[in-house]
């Protein structure tokens, strides 16, 4: 399965970076902020893109908002990760086309498991 | 101002009315007595006065018919003596023969007589009407002899005697026999008996009580009335006649006592009736001074009440127009506006009007606002951005009319200073969470997967650094859930679930917990159905516990997790066989950050939220949170605590939910 990680943290890709190198059914990209998200998302398509809410625009929101523009990702499942667990927040991006919201900190032994649940490959 | 409040309020009252009011009313008691007095005393001399001359007229009126008809009889008697004067009288026999009819006749004709005796001159009776008197000499008798010198039509009038015979009172009367030559032939003598005077008695209707005396100049009595005889020492009134032609006088008394019967009657009565005036008079006097004395009082005590009044609208007045928050009163007419100095500063308007105008501009209609109580936030200055006014408005019904009171609260530097704290808190959130959760993440990953290679003391750094890190991220997680729920960000999502569901979960998601010490969780009962709340939520209150009854279970110890219904509730309950709970900290169990419960031994990690947490997350699903606990300090030998989290069973029917 072929998965987009969008955070601005360099620390947070790499640990998932090592968290993923283990697991030989999950091919990961990396994107070190929004503008880069975008530029990969008009030339690949993806089975599930993880998307951090919180970074320097363009944010989490405006990438969403862009991917479900593109016909390409109409259905691609979109995880926001996000550290505000407000359940206004969670409506607000599942209006925008969110699939589904991961608090953070989520815990990156879980993640290849949980990515697996999602695309229904368990 | 205090100097106002403490005003003493006596009663300046005269302290000598009381005296004065008592003198003005004795001084009118002794008016009354002497007035009483005067008035008795004139109406007794009158009465006294009245009485004699009463006594006066009796006498007269008695006089003056013992004159008249003793001028009758005078009449008669001379008519009859022409008659026997013509010749020599003679014999007793011839007497008899020739005038005795004629005697006899005058005897029964003339009222005042009861009998005649004919007396010649030389003093030897000759012929008597009665029997007993003829042939006596009564030649010496003072009257016979004064008759012998008169003429013809006089009389002698003799001593009043006490009749021989009869025993009876008489006045003897003589008349001389003078014949046409004028030679005395004899003397025939008659007698007033008392008959006589009582028949005139009867005639004039004197008083019963009325005594008379007739007698001569001499003492001697012609008269006595009937009367009981005078009392000795009792005042006599009397009056005196003089009966001119029987040479007697009249004497006509009362005893005083009779007399001023009638007077003492009068005057008992006029007394009562004057004392029982008089009395009421004053009655009323004292009773009108007495309310006088009331309404005084009164007056004093309402003028009091206002000094008391004035004094707290001045007092009300001060604290209005300097109380920090802005007041304003207006009524829905627009008759009542009322600002305080805050308020017109707050609105900025000078005026009460303008304030009140101004104010209902930015507010709902009148007839909007909520009859009891209700918040408004409203923006008084355009001016600048951020600034809040908190308008709190209550509205009454005064009389007729409602009557709105607002109190505005300039609270723009109370928010700046809220929403400041919350940026702080959410970006302190940010810039924490972000370091930790690469930390957390990249030390778990580390445990998870390259332990084994560590040496053991690393091995220890590594889950001493995890652990701490989780602890951590876990106190950032409360702090932000606790600052969504005072903030009011907070949502319940309630929905019916199944109870056994819900316990099956919290024993899955839990028992992670409780692996290093090798504590185990078990359900030991359930119910079926369901319980209204919300599912994240619930588990959020299930970790908290489990964690907690985990964190203070000895190893290898047994959790107990169950569910009972009561009613239409259903209660969780979480048990653990710990130390249970200390007394001094069971108050303050639910308080944020509360200091450790238990010593440094026993006491695990932990933030010092979680309780807090839970105690909000069960409140605001309206429910219950209580806690029983057990601990050595009790006495008891099986120690510790359940906590029992209560909520309602779905109000609807709930849809067949199979766990």
């Amino acid at each position: 399965m072929k998965v987009l990680f969008v955070d601005d943290e360099a620390d947070i890709r790499e640990m998932i970076e090592i968290a993923l190198m283990v697991e030989e059914d999950i091919d990961a990209t990396f994107a070190s902020g929004g503008a880069e998200a975008i530029e990969i998302l008009k030339s690949e398509t993806f089975d599930a893109i993880l998307l951090d809410v919180m970074m320097l625009p363009p944010d989490g929101e405006e990438v969403l908002r862009t991917a479900r523009s593109l016909p390409a990702h109409k259905t691609t499942k979109i995880v926001m990760c996000t550290a505000k667990t407000s359940q206004e927040t969670e409506q607000e991006l599942k209006a925008l086309g969110a699939d589904r919201v991961l608090h953070k900190p989520f815990k990156p032994v879980k993640l290849a498991g949980y990515l697996r649940q999602l695309l229904g490959a368990e | 101002m205090s100097h106002m409040f403490n005003r003493p309020y006596t009663v300046h009252g005269k302290p000598d009315s009381g005296r004065v009011f008592i003198a003005l009313v004795l001084s009118l008691v002794v008016v009354f007595v002497a007035g009483i007095t005067l008035l008795v005393r004139s109406d007794y001399k009158r009465t006294v006065n009245e009485s004699g001359d009463q006594l006066a007229y009796i006498a007269e009126l008695l006089e003056q018919s013992v004159e008249s008809t003793l001028a009758v009889a005078n009449l008669h008697m001379w008519g009859m003596i022409d008659q026997i004067a013509l010749a020599e009288l003679g014999t007793t026999e011839e007497i008899e023969s020739r005038y005795g009819d004629l005697l006899r006749k005058t005897v029964e004709e003339i009222d005042q007589i009861n009998s005649v005796v004919l007396i010649a001159p030389d003093g030897n009776v000759i012929w008597a009407s009665v029997d007993n008197l003829s042939g006596r000499y009564l030649g010496d008798r003072q009257y016979f002899r004064e008759a012998l010198r008169l003429g013809e039509g006089e009389y002698a009038v003799g001593v009043p005697l006490i009749a021989r015979g009869s025993g009876r009172r008489v006045t003897p009367i003589a008349w001389p026999v003078v014949s046409p030559y004028g030679r005395v032939l004899g003397v025939i003598v008659s007698s007033l008996g008392e008959e006589y005077f009582s028949d005139l008695l009867t005639l004039t209707e004197f008083p019963p009580d009325l005594h008379v005396d007739i007698q001569a100049s001499n003492g001697a009595a012609a008269f006595h009335s009937n009367e009981a005889p005078r009392k000795i020492g009792s005042t006599i009134i009397s009056a005196t006649r003089e009966i001119a032609s029987l040479g007697l006088t009249i004497d006509v008394s009362r005893s005083k006592h009779a007399v001023m019967s009638a007077f003492y009657f009068r005057t008992a009565g006029f007394i009562a009736v004057a004392i029982i005036l008089f009395a009421t008079a004053i009655g009323m006097a004292i009773s009108l001074k007495a309310k006088s004395v009331q309404l005084a009082t009164g007056l004093h005590r309402s003028k009091e009440d206002n000094y008391r009044i004035v004094a707290a609208q001045r007092e009300f007045n001060t604290i209005f127009d300097n109380v920090g928050d802005g007041i304003v009163i207006f009524s829905e007419d627009g008759t009542l506006n009322r600002t305080n100095k805050m308020a017109r500063e707050i609105l900025g308007a000078e005026q009460n009007e303008a304030a009140v105008a101004r104010l209902r501009t930015l507010l709902p209609e009148f007839s909007d606002i909520n009859s009891d109580f209700e918040v408004h936030r409203i923006k008084t200055d355009e001016t600048q951005p951020d600034q809040a006014v908190q308008c709190r408005v209550m509205k009454l019904t005064t009389g007729d009319q409602e009557i709105a009171y607002c109190v505005l609260t300039d609270v723009t530097a109370e928010e700046r200073l809220a929403a400041a704290r919350t940026n702080f808190i959410t970006s302190i959130n940010h810039e924490l969470r972000t370091p930790l959760t690469s930390l957390a993440g990249a030390l778990e990953l580390m445990e998870n997967r390259y332990a084994e290679s560590l040496p053991a003391p690393a091995r220890r750094l590594l889950a001493m650094g995890s652990r701490n890190a989780d602890r951590l991220l876990l106190l950032v997680n409360d702090i932000l859930t606790l600052q969504a729920i005072d903030q009011g960000k907070f949502h319940v999502d309630a929905e019916p679930v199944s109870v056994e569901t819900a316990l099956e979960e919290a024993i899955s998601t839990n028992s992670g917990y409780g692996v290093a010490t090798g504590v185990k969780l078990k359900r030991i009962a359930s119910v079926s159905g369901d319980v209204f709340v919300d599912p994240d939520r619930l588990q959020q209150i299930f970790s908290n516990l489990i964690s907690n009854a985990i964190k203070y279970s000895r190893p290898e110890g047994i959790v107990e997790i169950g569910a009972q219904e009561t009613g239409d509730e259903v209660t969780f309950y979480v048990r653990d066989a710990g130390p249970g709970i200390p007394k001094a900290a069971r108050h303050r169990l639910y308080e944020r950050f509360t200091t450790p419960l238990h010593g440094r031994g026993v006491q695990m990690s932990g933030t010092g939220l979680g309780l807090a947490i839970t105690k909000q997350l069960v409140e605001r699903q309206d429910g219950q949170i209580t806690f029983e606990t057990r601990t050595e300090e009790d006495g008891q030998q099986d120690t510790g605590t359940v906590f029992y989290v209560t909520f309602k069973r779905p109000a609807a029917p709930a849809t067949e939910k199979t766990a």
